[in-house]
């Protein structure tokens, strides 16, 4: 007879088994939910994320000689270092302190990675990644960068500081993104910093239209094309002032009479970065400020997210005194200043992405044709790790030109298209040594030799001096084109399609104590056509650059007080420009009562986007309708396209009274522009109404608009939104809905001792547990900021400091 | 008193002793009380309960407290709870079904070693 297993065994093996289950459960993710058992519990869950700043954990194990770390009631560290490796790994020490979910989380969006966190659902946007050959980048870079003994030694210095913190680190203090997400931090490598350069230039530097306007090329021809989208108008303000005289002698190149380009139709493109990556920089000589001492202020604008992209810190060792802020991922100071200059970034915008047609011998790929030969491509297999799921496999081929982006497993049409992309930051740069040396540089000579080493993404460095001088140089590598080469398709079949060579740095733009006593930037055209290189971008600014001179030009006895005017300056240019034209054109005959409310608010306005203010609410939505409703023949277009700027269409209102565009294709009636301004008016009209509606009565600017800090993830409750603000694209105060100036600073060059304010939308500490997450965000929002405590001697500024600990080795 | 002071020896232990990188690690102290203490599964099961919920929810207060609800509140908000109070509480009774679990496990062992059992229809 079989033995029976007792009753009690087998009580004690089901309870084993629903122990052992119920253990399980609780360490895993189970419907998007976090682990709940890890998450929940005290020890080392979510509630050890409300313990803030947990100085008594700092340990520095791996520094060689004594430092001095100090931090200030903002948390800026200051760091007092006996060498400079010591000095980068307290950095890097520092940064992943405060912010090591952020700059990881980065690197593996970056790096096409995130399917590893977030599964299936994360892989196309992983693949568009690696096949814009952000990683291939950030590979080549670091081969080269090996060569540079100095520049690796910081950034290994700064790395062994992150992977220290990260070692000594407990599974309670991990950010509680990790928790929420349930994986941990890897290693950091020094190949993830330079991921997080390819990550910027990504973000400034990537934006191109060349296939949408090859598609409206053919669409319109080249007359109507011109004169939809002409490259510059009379009214642009250049950076470099119209009709400088260069004294080099330029290499030029002409396009061959004959240029086909591929004609090539794509249902969807890569998604874009976004347009509103702008800001603006400038410095003002001391014969315009009260003190007589150069002022030098800078505003970049970008994505508005918490964590904030921006990390301050004061970085002393014997080499260097500087402060400014660093972004979390990278060594040294990027915006900032020293004892001896002071300097900031605008992005340069210009156009170094093209794509070439491929022509492959057959299937297999293995060759494609080029200048009358049969040239070898490279194959690279791209393996991708998907959570929950079995890894993914995509192969790339690459070509001299750089990766097939296109292709028949992406977004190819179906092997009908193959479009290598070649773009300037594939190739191999050292862009940290340009701020190694920016960090230590006393004087204008060694300003332009630290810009001289400066790639990309291409920037508008503003910089001042203690010793008076002020200037601005366009930094970046940019390759020399022919007319329109790149604007559209290219050939990557032949020779003349590519690009031939540089513009060598001598020759770049730039301008030295101009007679103005300012120089300013804010995305606009660098130069005029007398500049004998050819430069082109869709995205030239065309308002802030204008109201950003218009205001330098009357100032006289500049104090910071004015300077931070400027800075957050919310006259609205183009409703100066425009608004009049179209308010004429009402016609206030059949006028409800809201619509006579609208106009009579209209006529009165300012012209100032103040976060109360009405009309700038009414004015967007009209402008927005407006631009719809010339713009609605582009709506019918079957491929990717994009339509004409602000500036270009209220160009054409000026001075086309008659254009084809006004009538409105659906109706039957042929709408002239009075019918339009009338019809967009209306329109404008019932949509406030119908917001009014949803959400409330009050549509003051600020309302309205809904400023909102997005945290990285978009989880809503550690982001912050309605925040009271002024401003817009296209005005100086950028603050749109999710846009904005993400750092504030200004520069007193004082010789006795350099004076800086700063602020920023956000917080040193990147845990949303911690009060200063967003502590800033007020202040930035009242245009107010925080002096920065900057000394030489640590001793100096002690008293005003939350901890200060010498650290011995 | 049995009952009490298993929920006092799970409690104290639970309270002082928890393990920061294996938090379910603490379900060894309700197993060896389950494993020293004769009672039926039932009450081991609660007084295991019991013994992990309030060391848990008396730890995540004061945590709570000193943090100023920060952190708890915008966790309650993204697990669609009304707030933190209701978190706390969930998030005590997970470890106390954990306790309850391992100390009827324990005494489930136990068990297969006692021969004589006694009369009450509870326990077999």
């Amino acid at each position: 007879m079989q033995k029976i297993i007792p009753l009690k065994t087998i009580k004690s093996i089901v309870l084993f088994f629903i122990l052992i289950i119920f253990i399980y459960l609780l360490n895993s993710s189970v419907f998007n939910l976090p682990p709940l058992g890890k998450f929940l519990n005290p020890y080392s869950g979510f509630i050890q994320n409300g313990m803030v700043n947990k100085f008594y954990d700092i340990d520095l194990p791996g520094i060689k000689d004594e430092v001095t770390l100090q931090i200030d009631s903002l948390l800026i560290p200051h760091i007092y270092a006996k060498n400079d490796e010591d000095l980068y790994y307290v950095q890097g020490y520092m940064h992943a302190f405060h912010r090591l979910w952020q700059m990881e989380f980065q690197i593996m969006s970056t790096s096409g990675r995130l399917s590893e966190i977030f599964g299936e659902r994360a892989l196309s946007r992983d693949r568009e990644s690696r096949r814009k050959g952000l990683l291939y980048a950030a590979k080549n870079t670091l081969e080269v960068s090996k060569k540079d003994k100095e520049t690796l030694k910081f950034i290994q210095a700064y790395t062994k500081g992150i992977n220290d913190f990260i070692s000594s680190n407990d599974i309670k203090n991990l950010p509680i993104e990790y928790k929420l997400l349930n994986y941990k931090p890897e290693k950091w490598t020094i190949l993830k910093s330079f991921l997080l350069m390819e990550q910027m230039s990504d973000m400034l530097s990537r934006r191109n239209q060349d296939i949408e306007d090859t598609y409206l090329l053919e669409l319109l021809g080249k007359e109507e094309y011109d004169f939809l989208f002409p490259e510059i108008h009379q009214a642009v303000d250049p950076i470099i002032p119209r009709n400088t005289s260069f004294k080099f002698s330029p290499q030029k190149l002409t396009r061959k009479r004959d240029t086909i380009y591929p004609k090539i139709l794509i249902d969807k493109t890569f998604k874009k970065p976004d347009p509103d990556n702008g800001s603006n920089n400038f410095a003002i000589s001391g014969k315009r400020t009260k003190n007589g001492y150069p002022i030098l202020g800078s505003q970049p604008d970008l994505s508005l997210n918490l964590p904030s992209i921006w990390y301050a810190i004061h970085l002393n060792s014997p080499t260097v005194n500087t402060m400014g802020v660093s972004l979390p991922g990278a060594p040294g100071i990027i915006i900032g200043f020293n004892d001896s200059i002071a300097w900031g970034e605008t992005n340069a915008t210009r156009d170094v992405v093209d794509f070439y047609k491929i022509k492959f011998k057959d299937n297999n790929r293995k060759e494609y044709f080029f200048d009358g030969k049969w040239l070898k491509t490279e194959k690279i297999i791209e393996k991708f790790i998907v959570k929950n799921s079995n890894p993914f496999y995509d192969t790339i081929i690459f070509t001299h030109h750089g990766p097939v982006s296109y292709d028949r497993n992406f977004l190819g049409n179906n092997d009908k298209v193959d479009l290598a992309m070649r773009w300037i930051a594939h190739d191999a740069s050292i862009e940290y040594k340009t701020f190694f040396k920016l960090n230590r540089a006393k004087n204008i000579n060694e300003i332009k030799e630290a810009l001289s080493y400066f790639d990309g993404p291409a920037q508008n460095f503003a910089y001042a001096t203690t010793s008076g001088d002020i200037g601005i140089t366009i930094a970046g590598k940019f390759p020399i084109k022919w007319e329109e080469q790149g604007k559209f398709l290219l050939d990557g079949s032949k020779r003349d399609h590519e690009w031939s060579g540089y513009i060598p740095f001598d020759h770049a733009l730039s301008m030295l104590n101009p007679e103005r006593n300012y120089v300013s930037s804010a995305n606009q055209h660098p130069s005029d056509k007398s500049y004998p290189y050819y430069t082109y971008s869709h995205n030239y600014e065309y308002y802030r650059g204008r109201r950003l001179n218009d205001r330098l030009e009357t100032i006289l006895n500049a104090t910071i007080e004015d300077v931070k005017n400027i800075q957050n300056d919310n006259f609205n240019y183009i409703a100066y420009e425009i608004l009049p034209i179209l308010l004429e054109k009402i016609d206030t005959i059949n006028f409800d009562d809201n619509k006579k409310l609208y106009f009579e608010n209209l006529k009165k306005w300012d012209y100032f986007s103040n976060p109360k203010s009405t009309e700038e609410s009414i004015f967007e939505t009209w402008h927005h309708f407006l631009r719809k409703t010339i713009w609605d023949e582009f709506d019918t277009m079957k491929f990717e396209y994009r339509k004409p700027t602000k500036y270009n269409t209220f160009y054409l209102i000026k001075n086309y009274p008659e254009l084809k565009y006004y009538d409105i294709i659906s109706t039957e009636k042929t709408e002239d522009l009075n019918d339009i301004i009338n019809l967009s008016f209306e329109l404008t009209k019932d949509s406030i109404e119908a917001w009014k509606e949803v959400n409330s009565n009050d549509i003051s600017w600020k309302n309205y608009k809904n400023t909102t800090l997005r945290h990285i993830l978009g989880i809503e409750d550690f982001s912050v939104s309605n925040i009271s603000i002024g401003g817009n694209r296209n005005i100086l105060n950028a603050a749109s809905k999710y846009h904005g100036p993400s750092w504030r600073m200004i520069v007193e060059l004082d010789p006795g001792g350099t004076k800086a304010w700063g602020v920023y939308p956000g917080g040193q500490s990147g845990n949303p547990g911690n009060i200063n997450y967003s502590s800033m965000i007020k202040d930035w929002s009242l245009g107010k900021y925080n002096k920065l405590l900057f000394d030489k001697f640590s001793e100096k500024i002690e008293n005003q400091m939350l901890f200060n600990k010498k650290f011995k080795k | 008193m049995n009952f009490l002071f298993r929920v006092f020896i799970i409690f104290l232990f639970t309270y002082f002793f928890g393990f920061d990188n294996h938090w379910w690690l603490i379900v060894i102290y309700p197993i060896i009380v389950g494993l020293i203490f004769i009672d039926n599964l039932l009450s081991h099961f609660i007084s295991g309960f019991l013994g992990i919920f309030l060391a848990w929810l008396i730890l995540l207060f004061q945590l709570d407290v000193q943090t100023n609800s920060i952190i708890s509140q915008k966790v309650a908000n993204i697990l669609f709870l009304n707030n933190s109070i209701v978190l706390l509480s969930i998030s005590s009774s997970i470890g106390g079904f954990l306790g309850g679990i391992g100390s009827s496990f324990g005494q489930s062992i136990r068990k297969i070693f006692i021969k004589n059992l006694n009369q009450d229809p509870y326990l077999d």
